[in-house]
């Protein structure tokens, strides 16, 4: 072990280059190169002024000490990729060093016994990744810690030693065996998106002590791992969405109002314990407000509360109010009531008239709102409309006085929670604007056809979330020009009340999430450019006599049920794909997996109306479950499928379309009768397969398969079209039940041609057909000849059977029944 | 080495640091107060208006 000494000013600090190192403080530079075993230093006689050192990729050290010049700063600099690996303490003086880091510097603590210390001097690190990484190690920092990069534990024990710590994130997520001990230090992590990082605690043993935890940034996710905490704040007061996870324990736990309008979002992802103070803003106001919400919808998140502070203006769903706190039900001032909470008292709702005044346009959240709905009522802040409540803009003030005036707009400006919206009343125009907001819907929503939504870039959306209850919607014909709108109403409905159509840009963007509860269409036609409904939550789509319509034009998955569990399907099932998509397009159609709830049940109807593009049915190697597919003849594409398509319905192919060829079969499993198939003379590349039990299909027209595609019966009824000559490369059957190969018109035979080879059946009956082609047609035992059939070899028994094969040995040509 | 310890209390805590002189070098009071001070106050700012991340 030796003692290195910085010398002779700017040089590079790495494993390798030894000009700047000296055995001696001052001392003559090129004496070799630190290891982890020497310790290094910077003092003022390293240079006489300031200087700055490049940090390699690995740079070692046991003890770093680093001072200034005797005038000026040292500036340590380190690149994306430079790595200071210190195995022993670190000590950096107040004044004359500067730490130039970007992104990707990284400092390894990397100890492997205890006792270090780390004393930054509260100079900031720059960027640079701390991490901690040394089993059975163990630091204490010696003052307070600033750094812009992530701080890490990743191995040992860190102590802050009751030191401040600024970083981007804490993070120990993982199973080494490891310490982190808080005591009452503060803690200020600055990342936006993911401060605490303490996912998988593992052989983690954590010391919350008296220690404040401050996250700062607009959207922190807090991933406490179940753990007890001190107190923890949310300082942000422009805050977006605050996540925690975790079943944690706190002591206080405090949200910052906002300081500016809108709402910040507060995502519980477990139950949480607040043993002190749990604050929701302590200056909230009524366009100031905070929502917490479970972050699964419809799971309820219990908050145990010791003490709860002053409430007000705060959005609740999904809540349980517990603890001391909770001996009679949290009260407070404007409480929103966004559905399924427990033990939390909300105001009946109110019916709130839109009065901006003198009629001028104005944001949803502005001072537009009283609770009259005369026309010279003065709209006041506190009357901003709760999500319990209903909204109205009618008439009143379009010409005079308070009011919405005649051709002006409402922006919508943030992703407010909103109960009922009537508009009905209004039959002035005025237009809505939603810039790039999702405002979550509980009630019933009612336009007028006077009501224009303006298009807006990016993604607006829709949110409905009434569960448990139904929201009726009745957009009186105008469109919605929305990116898509989520159907989140678990134990709820969305109900139509017209024809609605949801399109952001006609035939690319609008899509329908429908991810929990019941969609009923009624007797309208439901519009967008896509649907996506995979997943295994309850839901239900009730058809009744209305449909679908899907416009995309463009490369996408413009239907989605790929996972169907727990999905119950009724009344017309249809859906419609009405985008004339051009060559060179895919659009995808992905029914259900038959591995995830596809059944003849969850089979929707797919009825392609227009397009010269590729239709991919069957995305991925698994089987989907089909109703009716039917493509009109104003469809010249083809379809493809990668797997087996399970038609329970009819099919129809038009006359300009392809097949795409692929040794996967299509088939058709329905079981009742009254199933119909028209190839309208389009080649079948693809085998097909028979296969429902009481299952009967009757052909349209000639079926024509081609080279070697096999023509399978498992199970039911097939009819050929009687009169038609009918291809097939083969014909087949398995299984031992009755099947059955019949012509659509008793008494007229239907032919089946092959051109080669031997197609031997058995457990077929077989009624007005003629088999020819070429080939031979044995009809093994127990086969039954149900009459009207030429060209086939009915094999009555099996010892008949050996008989009648020993005889036809003898026949150059068999001899025909 | 000298170490001064020092704290502020704060709405989001109490920050606490040390000034830690090494060999050698010195500061006036004045220096160690205003260095106390402006510590504090980078903290203070870090929560109240955070450091754009890189």
């Amino acid at each position: 072990m030796a003692t290195y000494y910085w010398v002779g000013g700017a040089g590079t600090w790495d494993a390798t280059t030894t000009t700047n190192w000296a055995t001696s403080s001052g001392g003559a530079g090129s004496a070799g190169v630190p290891t982890s075993a020497d310790d290094v230093v910077f003092d003022t006689l390293s240079n006489a002024t300031a200087y700055a050192v490049t940090v390699g990729t690995n740079a070692v050290a046991a003890d770093i000490t680093i001072a200034g010049p005797a005038v000026g700063n040292v500036t340590i600099t380190s690149g994306a990729t430079a790595v200071i690996n210190c195995f022993g303490s670190w000590t950096n003086a107040a004044t004359g060093v500067v730490f130039a880091s970007t992104a990707g510097a990284a400092l390894n603590l990397l100890a492997t016994t205890t006792g270090k210390t780390v004393t930054t001097n509260s100079v900031a690190l720059g960027a640079m990744v701390i991490v901690f990484n040394g089993v059975g190690g163990g630091w204490i920092l010696g003052s307070a810690f600033t750094t812009t990069g992530t701080f890490t534990v990743t191995a040992g024990s860190f102590d802050t030693g009751n030191f401040a710590l600024a970083a981007s994130q804490l993070s120990s997520s993982n199973s080494n065996v490891r310490t982190v001990i808080l005591g009452s230090s503060a803690l200020t992590l600055a990342n936006s998106v993911s401060p605490w990082v303490l996912t998988t605690t593992t052989n983690l043993t954590f010391n919350a002590g008296t220690s404040t935890i401050n996250c700062s940034g607009v959207g922190p996710a807090f991933n406490g791992g179940g753990l007890t905490y001190y107190n923890v704040n949310f300082t942000s007061s422009a805050i977006t969405t605050a996540s925690i996870l975790g079943a944690n324990t706190y002591t206080d736990l405090t949200f910052t109002s906002r300081t500016t309008d809108g709402l910040g979002y507060i995502s519980f992802g477990a139950d949480q314990v607040v043993s002190g103070t749990l604050t929701l803003g302590a200056s909230n106001t009524a366009v100031r407000r905070l929502f917490v919400f479970s972050s699964v919808i419809s799971t309820q998140r219990t908050l145990t509360v010791q003490t709860l502070a002053a409430l007000s203006d705060v959005d609740f769903r999904d809540t349980v109010a517990a603890g001391a706190s909770a001996g009679s039900p949290w009260t407070g001032t404007r409480l929103g009531n966004c559905l399924n909470n427990s033990n939390i008292t909300f105001a009946a709702g109110t019916t709130k008239y839109f009065r901006s005044v003198a009629g001028a346009s104005a944001s949803w959240g502005g001072v537009v709102w009283s609770t009259s709905s005369l026309d010279t009522a003065t709209p006041v802040v506190t009357d901003f409309p709760l999500a319990q409540d209903t909204c109205v803009v009618d008439d009143a003030g379009s010409v005079v006085n308070n009011g919405l005036r005649t051709g002006n707009t409402i922006t919508l400006g943030f992703s407010w929670n909103i109960g009922t919206i009537s508009f009905g009343g209004r039959t002035t125009a005025f237009n809505w604007t939603q810039q790039n907001f999702d405002p979550i819907l509980y009630g019933n929503i009612t336009l007028t056809s006077a009501m224009t939504m303006i298009t807006v870039t990016g993604s607006p959306t829709w949110v409905f979330s009434g569960q448990g209850v139904t929201q009726t919607i009745n957009t009186a014909g105008i469109i919605l020009r929305l990116s898509g709108i989520a159907i989140d109403t678990p134990n709820g409905t969305l109900s139509l009340a017209s024809d609605t159509t949801i399109e952001l840009v006609a035939g690319t963007t609008g899509t329908i999430n429908f991810n929990y509860g019941t969609l009923t269409l009624n007797t309208y036609t439901l519009t967008a450019a896509n649907f996506a409904g995979s997943g295994s939550n309850v839901r239900a789509i009730n058809f009744g006599t209305g449909k679908i319509v899907l416009t995309q034009t463009a490369t996408s998955t413009v239907w989605t049920t790929a996972t169907s569990n727990n999905l119950t399907i009724s009344g017309s099932k249809n859906v419609e794909f009405t985008g004339n998509a051009l060559s060179g397009v895919t659009r995808t159609i992905t029914g259900p997996s038959t591995a995830l709830g596809g059944t003849e049940a969850t089979a929707l109807n797919f009825y392609i109306k227009a397009g010269a593009d590729i239709i991919s049915l069957t995305p991925s190697t698994a089987n989907r479950a089909i109703g009716t597919l039917s493509f009109d003849n104003a469809f010249t594409g083809s379809v493809a499928t990668t797997a087996s398509p399970i038609i329970y319905g009819d099919l129809v192919l038009s006359t300009g379309m392809t097949i795409s060829p692929g040794p996967t079969s299509w088939t058709f499993a329905a079981t009742s009768a009254g199933k119909t198939i028209t190839t309208n003379g389009v080649l079948i590349t693809v085998p097909i397969t028979f296969d429902g039990v009481g299952g009967v299909w009757a052909m349209q027209d000639a079926l024509t398969m081609s080279g070697t595609r096999a023509l399978t019966i498992v199970n039911g009824t097939l009819q050929l079209k009687s009169g038609t000559t009918n291809i097939v490369g083969s014909l087949v059957t398995t299984g031992t039940t009755q099947k059955f190969l019949q012509s659509t018109t008793p008494g007229a035979q239907a032919t089946i041609s092959d051109a080669s080879g031997t197609n031997s059946v058995s457990y077929l009956t077989i009624q007005d057909s003629n088999a020819t082609g070429g080939a031979t047609w044995y009809a093994l035992a127990p086969s039954v000849d149900a009459g009207n059939n030429t060209g086939w070899f009915f094999i009555p028994t099996p010892a008949v059977s050996n008989e009648i094969t020993m005889r036809l040995r003898s026949f150059t040509q068999p001899r025909r029944f | 080495m000298t170490r001064i310890d020092f704290e502020f209390d704060s709405p989001y805590g109490k920050y606490a640091d040390a000034i830690v002189l090494l060999d050698g070098q010195t500061m006036t009071d004045a220096e160690i107060e205003a260095m106390k001070q402006d510590r504090y106050n980078n903290w203070l700012a870090s929560i109240t208006t955070p450091p754009v991340e890189e």
